[in-house]
C-alpha cells in the first residue's frame, strides 16, 4: 500500500513494520496487519523486524495485493484495536475477496499462491487454492491438461490403469 | 440503485473520518440528481449550489457526461459504487509521457489518466504495478486546494478497498493503453478491428515476457489496408534469442491469424513441442467496441469485459505457449499449477471435489500420486457423503468407498452439487456471452494454413471432446 516509507514510525501506539519486496519496494504496515502472515508474526515475536522485513521471493506488484488483502482483513485479527477497521462490513470484505481472486489472470493467481504460501497467510492461501480447485472442477482430464498445461507423462498402460481405477468418475 | 457518497476533502485522519452518505436512487436517476441530493445534504451547514458539486470515482478525474440526461447505469455506475465528491476543483492531470515523440496522439484522449498511461508506456511492467496505490496520494498532492489531512500511509479501510479496486480498474486502462501504444508503433491508430485485435494479443504476449521474433528486434507489421490476409507471427523468449534465427524449431511460438466470417481465428503453437495447437476464436463484432475504447471513458461493465478479454488472451494463449517453450528448453516454468511446490499442489487438491479429484488423477503421474493420499479421500468421504468409519467397510480404502458411495448416489439420481453443471466448458465466473471461444472448444476443420497441418496439429485431436459444434454452448468462456 504505502510505498516508499523511509523509516518505521509509530502511529497512535501501533508499531509499524516495513516490508521490502524482491524489487526493493517498501510497504509500511501496522503490526496487526503484518502479523496475519505467520512468517512475519514469528519474526515479530523474535524481535527481528527492526530493519524491515526483506521478502526476496515476492514481487512488488504481488506484495501490493497481499498488503491490500491484509489491510482489508486486519479487522478480523486486530478486533478492538481500530474502530475504523470494523466499519468495513463483512459484505464488503466478501466482495473485495471475490473481485480480487476472480479478476486474476493465471500467472498472477499462481504468484499470489506462492506468496501466500511463503508468507504463511492461511486465509489467502485457502482462497487462492479454492479458486484453482474451482477451475479444475467439472473438467475432463484432457481439459485439465489443456487448462493448466499439464504434460501427459503416462505410458498408455498407466493411463489405462488409472482410468480403469477411477472409471466411476466418468459415468456421466 | 444504492450509492455511497464520500467527501474527498476530509478523508482519513484520527478524528476526521470522512462521512459517507448513502443514497437510494431510481435507475433512471442522472448525475445531476446525485449532485442535487448532495447539495441538499451539505446545505445544512452553509448553502451549496448543486453546480459546484464535483463527483469522481477515482478521486483524480471528475465524473462528467456530455449528455445530461444519461442515467447512472448508462455511465457505468452500479449499485453499491462509492463516489467521492468535493467542492474544490479537481486537479488537472499533466499530459502523459510520450515514449515516442513522433507518435501522433490519438484524437479521443483529451484527459488522460496519468498513472495508468504512464504504466502502459512500459510493456515490461506488470499491470498491477501501474495501479500501485501510491499513485493516489500523489494525485491528491498535486492539488494545493485539497487539504490532505490524513497520513497517506494509514488510510481507513474503505479507502484501502477503493484503492484496491482502483488497482483492478487501472488494469483495463492499461490494456487499452498498451493496445493503443502498440497501434501507434504499428502506425495505424485508426486500424481495423482485426488489426486492433492482433495488436491486443501482441501487447498481451509482450506483457507476458515474449519477444517479437519476425525477425528479432523488428516491429510488428500489419497489412495497412484492404482485405485481411492470414498472417503468421513468431515470438520467442529472451533466453532463446541467441539461437535464432539459425535454429527455429523449438525456439519460437508461432501465432497464425485468419478470418472466418465474423470470427478471428488465432492458432498458437510451438513447433517441435508435444503440446498441441492452442486456439482462440474471437467474435469481431462483439469485441469491436472494446477495442476502440479510451482509457478515460470506460464504464464499469466495459472494464470487466476488457479485463476478461485480457485474461483470456493471457490464460488461453500466452501462458500455455510460454509453458510449452519453457518445457521444451528446460527453462524454469512461469508461475502455473505444475510449478507450485508439492505441498501447495496437495493443498489445492484438498479443495477439489471427490469426483474431480479422480479425474485429476488421470492427468499425469505427479498429480496421480498426490491425489492417491488416502487421508485426502477420507476427508472427501466425510465432506461429501458424511460417512464416518463404518465397520462394514473395513478393508476397503477410502477412495474405493468414495467411488462406491458416488455410484450409489448417482444411481439414485441424486447428483451432488454437480461438477457437470458446467461440464468442461470453462469458467463459471465469466460474464455470460463473452464473445470468445477458446482452447479446444472450436472444432472447425482448419483451412488455409498449410504449416499447421503437420504432426502437432494431428496429435492434439485426441484432446478433443465429443459432440463439438461450432458456436453454441461450446464457447469456452460461458458459464
Amino acid at each position: 500500500m504505502a510505498a516508499a516509507a523511509a523509516e518505521a514510525t509509530t502511529d497512535g501506539g501501533g508499531k509499524m513494520i516495513i516490508l521490502i519486496s524482491a524489487d526493493g519496494k517498501r510497504f509500511e504496515v501496522t503490526e496487526a496487519v503484518a502479523s496475519q502472515s505467520q512468517l512475519i508474526s514469528n519474526m515479530i515475536e523474535d524481535d527481528c523486524t527492526e530493519n524491515g522485513v526483506r521478502l526476496p521471493n515476492v514481487d512488488g506488484d504481488i506484495l501490493t495485493m497481499v498488503v491490500d488483502y491484509c489491510n482489508m482483513h486486519a479487522g478480523d485479527a486486530a478486533a478492538a484495536g481500530d474502530t475504523m477497521k470494523a466499519s468495513s462490513t463483512e459484505e464488503e470484505l466478501k466482495k473485495f475477496d471475490a473481485e480480487l481472486v476472480q479478476a486474476l489472470e493465471n500467472p498472477v493467481l499462481f504468484k499470489l499462491i506462492l506468496a501466500a504460501n511463503f508468507l504463511n497467510i492461511k486465509s489467502l492461501l485457502d482462497m487462492t487454492c479454492q479458486r484453482v480447485a474451482d477451475m479444475m472442477s467439472g473438467k475432463t482430464p484432457e481439459q485439465m491438461r489443456e487448462t493448466f498445461s499439464i504434460e501427459n507423462d503416462f505410458t498408455p498402460e498407466e493411463e489405462a490403469a488409472i482410468r480403469q481405477e477411477n472409471a466411476w468418475a466418468f459415468d456421466d | 440503485m444504492k450509492l455511497r457518497l464520500r467527501s474527498m476533502d476530509q478523508r482519513g485522519g484520527a478524528g476526521g473520518a470522512a462521512e459517507t452518505h448513502r443514497v437510494q436512487l431510481p435507475d433512471t436517476a442522472t448525475l445531476s440528481d446525485v449532485k442535487a441530493f448532495l447539495a441538499t445534504k451539505l446545505s445544512a451547514a452553509q448553502p451549496v449550489p448543486a453546480e459546484s458539486v464535483r463527483l469522481t470515482l477515482n478521486r483524480s478525474e471528475e465524473l462528467l457526461t456530455p449528455d445530461p440526461s444519461a442515467t447512472l447505469p448508462a455511465l457505468g455506475l452500479a449499485s453499491g459504487d462509492l463516489l467521492y465528491f468535493t467542492l474544490s476543483p479537481l486537479p488537472s492531470p499533466s499530459p502523459p509521457p510520450q515514449p515516442q515523440p513522433q507518435a501522433q496522439p490519438l484524437p479521443r484522449n483529451p484527459n488522460p489518466d496519468v498513472p495508468s498511461i504512464a504504466g502502459a508506456a512500459d510493456p515490461t511492467k506488470s499491470p498491477v504495478e501501474s495501479g500501485s496505490s501510491s499513485s493516489m496520494p500523489q494525485a491528491l498532492c498535486t492539488n494545493p486546494g485539497l487539504p490532505v489531512a490524513s497520513d497517506p500511509h494509514h488510510p481507513p479501510p474503505d479507502v484501502v478497498m477503493a484503492e484496491a479496486f482502483a488497482v483492478i480498474k487501472s488494469k483495463s486502462s492499461l490494456v487499452v493503453g498498451a493496445t493503443k501504444r502498440e497501434m501507434e508503433n504499428v502506425g495505424g491508430a485508426d486500424g481495423t478491428v482485426i488489426c486492433r485485435l492482433v495488436v491486443a494479443l501482441h501487447a498481451a504476449l509482450l506483457d507476458a515476457g515474449f519477444l517479437y521474433a519476425n525477425p528479432v528486434g523488428s516491429c510488428l507489421q500489419l497489412p495497412q489496408s484492404g482485405s485481411f490476409v492470414p498472417v503468421s507471427m513468431k515470438y520467442t523468449l529472451p533466453e532463446l534469442v541467441e539461437a535464432l534465427p539459425a535454429v527455429e524449431e523449438g525456439m519460437v511460438a508461432v501465432l497464425n491469424y485468419s478470418l472466418m466470417g465474423n470470427f478471428m481465428m488465432v492458432y498458437g503453437h510451438v513447433p517441435g513441442a508435444t503440446s498441441g495447437v492452442r486456439r482462440l476464436c474471437l467474435e469481431l463484432p462483439e469485441l469491436a467496441p472494446l477495442l476502440y475504447l479510451d482509457s478515460d471513458e470506460v464504464s464499469t461493465a466495459e472494464e470487466r469485459e476488457i479485463h476478461e478479454l485480457w485474461r483470456v488472451l493471457k490464460d488461453e494463449m500466452c501462458l500455455p505457449l510460454m509453458i510449452s517453450l519453457c518445457q521444451l528448453n528446460n527453462l524454469s516454468l512461469p508461475p502455473c499449477l505444475m510449478a507450485l511446490p508439492g505441498d501447495v499442489k496437495a493443498k489445492v487438491l484438498e479443495f477439489v471435489p471427490g469426483v474431480d479429484l479422480a479425474r485429476v488423477q488421470c492427468t499425469c503421474k505427479e498429480l496421480r500420486d498426490l491425489a492417491a493420499d488416502d487421508n485426502l479421500w477420507k476427508k472427501k468421504c466425510e465432506m461429501e457423503f458424511n460417512t464416518q468409519g463404518e465397520s462394514s467397510q473395513v478393508g476397503r480404502n477410502w477412495k474405493e468407498r468414495f467411488g462406491a458411495a458416488w455410484k450409489v448416489s448417482n444411481n439414485k439420481g441424486q447428483k451432488r452439487p454437480s461438477p457437470f453443471f458446467n461440464y468442461g466448458w470453462g469458467n463459471p465466473y465469466s460474464p455470460h456471452g463473452f464473445p470468445v471461444i477458446g482452447g479446444d472448444s472450436d472444432m472447425l476443420p482448419f483451412i488455409g494454413h498449410p504449416n499447421l497441418l503437420g504432426r502437432s496439429f494431428g496429435n492434439q485431436r485426441r484432446n478433443i471432446s465429443p459432440s463439438c459444434s461450432f458456436g453454441g454452448h461450446h464457447r469456452n468462456f460461458l458459464g
